[in-house]
């Protein structure tokens, strides 16, 4: 069942945005957006009156809450890279912020990376070895 | 006096053999409280661990049983007064580790 057609643009954003806030305002935790119309009163005809009609009057409401959500929106993998403090829990040494961790060691099976094995280790640290050895930046291609 | 440098000294049998001396390795500030940091000293990896007390802790970062570089994610706690430490990798209950195994690092201050 189609909820809107031929919507210009703004008509469209406003109709997603209310749509959406009905959703986090009225489903039940974790509940999908599926389930969710089939609870509501009304089905799918009942929300889209309160979305398109304002037919609850609180449409102003759902925009002023939608419109906060963006202007308070923060991309946190964004404010971590950009926050030193933050970005130095991730380095491999306390000491040494810019040196990778050496002990990781990955072998291709498959053209895909695999921890290699402590058999793999050792068979990789003799001369003239077969099996090739990498870490985490090595692409892992089957081209040995 | 304010504790500002971590230094350490042996990490192992052969390098205390070797005497590597003290080696600066970071600030205290530069430990999270309560929790553990890998470091690198000559080449090898060390687990640093700076508690609420001030006290500087290490280990060896290797753990000996799964064999991976992650003993300095283990958890930091205490049993009665005493400071307690449990690696990351076991599941075993019995293997928390008390104060007296850790290698107690100086917390000195800085030059």
């Amino acid at each position: 069942m189609l909820f809107a057609e031929d919507l210009d643009t703004p008509t469209l954003l406003k109709t997603i945005d209310r749509f959406l806030m009905y959703y986090i305002r009225t489903a039940d935790r974790l509940q999908r957006t599926a389930p969710w119309v089939m609870d509501i009163e009304g089905g799918i005809d009942a929300i889209r009156s309160v979305v398109q009609d304002d037919s609850l009057g609180i449409g102003a409401d759902l925009d002023a809450a939608m419109a906060l959500h963006v202007l308070n929106y923060e991309n946190e993998w964004k404010a971590t890279l950009d926050d030193p403090e933050k970005l130095r829990r991730f380095a491999s040494f306390v000491n040494a912020p810019d040196t990778a961790d050496d002990s990781f060691a990955y072998v291709s099976e498959r053209g895909q990376p695999r921890p290699a094995t402590e058999e793999e280790r050792a068979e990789a640290r003799r001369p003239c070895s077969r099996v090739q050895i990498a870490g985490t930046t090595r692409r892992y291609d089957d081209d040995h | 006096m304010t504790i500002e440098a971590v230094s350490c000294q042996a990490l192992s049998p052969a390098d205390a053999q070797a005497d590597l001396g003290w080696v600066e390795i970071c600030s205290i500030e530069d430990l999270y409280v309560d929790r553990g940091s890998a470091a690198l000293v000559a080449g090898k990896q060390v687990a640093v661990f700076r508690l609420e007390s001030g006290e500087v802790y290490g280990l060896c970062q290797k753990d000996p049983y799964s064999e991976a570089f992650v003993m300095s994610r283990g958890i930091v706690g205490s049993r009665g007064d005493a400071p307690q430490w449990r690696p990351p990798c076991t599941s075993r209950s019995s293997t928390s580790a008390p104060a007296s195994v850790w290698m107690r690092w100086a917390a000195n201050h800085r030059i």
